[in-house]
């Protein structure tokens, strides 16, 4: 069975599958998810892992080159798959939104997956600012030239940098992300989750992971919600490191557990807290079954 | 009904994968839709299948025709809009482009809108929009360079270019309102829509059956004060355009001021248009305030200055 993994650049992707694969093979998972049998090739894996459980950065796909994940042999009540998540690197899905076209490999990959991942990271969100916001909250006149206001006679400069499509915003990227994977897949129905990674980065009380969605990526929340007829979609805010790395205090904090898998932790989209990585990808299996 | 929709944007998808692909380069990937703006020939099957709403804007350059497919796409990035929900488009590309320099990425002082280059048929940007009760409609915006129209005006069979809009659900007449506030350049710019509109009511684009919107673009450059003998010429231009349509039978018009990205000041006018575009035609106000009425809005906050419907 194939998981389809998405999302810009660093957006923690590699890293959640790695805490998967631990949290896999070392606990039974509240949601039934079992492991049943290791992959035979895992040596990419294990030197991720070993990352990971060190407390420093999980190297991203851009350094490591693509990489198709078999996590082993996974088993759901009576049903057995065997898991296997295509990694790709993040430039190569701003490079979709750019190039308008997509590797055929990761094509055929999304095409047959059982489900899509979509990742974004809260701290690399690229926003549409508008000048006149930056001019308003500068307190300055708009435009003492020709007035622009209305579309008027372009004052355009000649020398300002052209429209460069890898600096949209990230939530336009993302849209045409799933509209691409839409068109890839099969009619019918779809098993989406929209992972908001590093979430301990921004949870506080009464944040749930849909509103974020809702507040930070109006864009990609309505078009899930309009959507959903053919996007079932689940948002969770995974934290699938812990915390802040570069900080020394919290590394020594993550390395002193005893259990890796107290490290991470998965928030539903109502804003239930557990510490069940599987949560994001278990549908996935259901559909299958 | 939710699988029509989802048939229906499949289709629009599927059809956009096969005719409107980048062409193909020494990569070997898969194809997606160029995501540049629609031509007429892309966009007719899709409202064959689909419940769409075509709406065909004419005005001379600058006069702000795509600053206003700007700012109606820049409200979905803020949230949902007038009570409808962004369900997707086929011309995201397009929509960031245009958006581009009133972006802070576009490193200028003020926003500005680029002027969109002339091309020899009627291009469009597509926005697919759910409503409260997820009902989907696709709506076909167009995009068209202000210089097309300025052709359109020296000869009639110029006009003939854009026989889609002979299937707009609203042809657009926009009147530059910075034009009108400017004495030197205010009679000429009169003139040039008149025969804009003579020459598209001649070519039998425009004709009795047509659901006409003028809207008074740039109205924060006009006085402020309303009695200014600015807002008397503006009021007789609408007034004499309003009688050209009329005497070739078009008595469906209504009148909108827009503001769209005023220099100082709100927004005006922007909400109003985008319900006259998208809303069922039946659920737009029959009641609408007299021409001249100042700050004349409805309950949707729309400006209207008089609707002509029923005159001839």
């Amino acid at each position: 069975m194939n998981i389809a993994l998405a999302g810009p650049i660093g957006a923690g992707k590699t890293t959640y599958v790695v805490a998967l694969w631990h949290f896999l093979c070392s606990t039974i998972a509240p949601s039934g998810l079992s492991f049943e049998a290791h992959p035979r090739v895992r040596d990419k894996l294990v030197e991720l892992e070993s990352a990971w459980l060190s407390c420093t950065e999980v190297p991203h796909t851009s350094d490591t080159g693509p990489v198709d994940f078999d996590l082993g042999t996974v088993a759901l009540g009576d049903d057995r798959a065997q898991l296997v998540i295509p990694d790709r690197a993040g430039e190569s899905f701003v490079h979709q939104w750019a190039d308008r076209r997509i590797d055929r490999d990761y094509a055929m990959a999304l095409k047959d997956a059982a489900g899509v991942a979509l990742f974004v990271h809260p701290g690399h969100i690229r926003k549409p600012h508008l000048i006149e916001e930056i001019n308003r909250d500068l307190g300055e006149i708009v435009g003492e030239h020709e007035p622009t206001g209305d579309g008027g006679p372009s004052t355009a400069d000649a020398s300002a940098p052209p429209w460069d499509p890898m600096k949209a915003p990230s939530e336009v990227i993302l849209v045409e992300l799933l509209q691409f994977a839409r068109h890839l897949r099969s009619e019918g129905s779809s098993r989406l989750s929209l992972v908001i990674s590093a979430w301990d980065t921004v949870e506080r009380p009464g944040l749930t992971p849909a509103s974020w969605l809702q507040t930070e990526l109006p864009l990609l929340a309505q078009y899930v919600d309009s959507n959903r007829a053919y996007w079932k979609t689940s948002v969770f805010g995974v934290s699938a490191t812990g915390g802040d790395l570069q900080n020394s205090d919290v590394r020594k904090r993550l390395q002193s557990l005893d259990d890796p898998n107290d490290r991470t932790y998965v928030v539903t989209s109502d804003g239930h807290r557990s510490n069940d990585l599987t949560l994001p990808i278990v549908g996935f299996l259901q559909t299958q079954a | 009904m939710v699988e029509d929709e989802k048939q229906e944007l499949a289709e629009i998808v599927s059809e956009a994968a096969v005719g409107d692909t980048k062409p193909d380069r020494e990569d070997t990937g898969v194809p997606m839709w160029s995501g540049e703006a629609l031509v007429p020939l892309s966009i007719q099957e899709i409202t064959e299948h689909q419940e769409s709403r075509l709406v065909f804007v004419a005005g001379m350059p600058g006069s702000g025709k795509t600053t206003l497919l700007a700012e109606i796409y820049s409200h979905f990035l803020r949230g949902p809009f007038i009570g409808y929900r962004f369900a997707g488009s086929r011309t995201l590309p397009r929509f960031e482009r245009i958006c581009h320099h009133a972006r802070i990425e576009s490193e200028r002082g003020a926003p500005d809108t680029e002027h969109t280059r002339f091309v020899d048929e009627a291009e469009f940007v597509h926005l697919l929009l759910a409503d409260s009760r997820n009902r989907m409609r696709a709506v076909f915006l167009s995009d068209i360079s202000g210089e097309a129209f300025s052709h359109v005006r020296d000869a009639v069979d110029e006009a003939r270019r854009y026989q889609i809009a002979l299937h707009a659900d609203v042809f657009c007449i926009v009147l530059d309102g910075g034009q009108m506030a400017d004495l030197s350049k205010r009679q000429a710019g009169v003139r040039d829509v008149h025969l804009m509109c003579q020459s598209f009511m001649d070519a039998g684009i425009l004709c009795s059956n047509a659901r006409v919107h003028i809207i008074l673009s740039r109205v924060d450059l006009l006085p402020a004060d309303r009695a200014n003998s600015a807002w008397a010429f503006v009021t007789s231009t609408i007034r004499r355009l309003s009688e050209m349509l009329a005497s070739r039978g078009i008595a469906d018009v209504l009148h909108f001021e827009l503001a769209a990205r005023p220099r100082t000041g709100p927004r005006l006018g922007v909400e109003a248009l985008a319900h006259a575009w998208f809303d069922e035609p039946e659920s737009l106000n029959p009641h609408l305030p007299q021409f001249g009425e100042s700050d004349a809005k409805d309950d949707f906050g729309r400006s209207v200055l008089r609707e002509t419907k029923g005159r001839s």
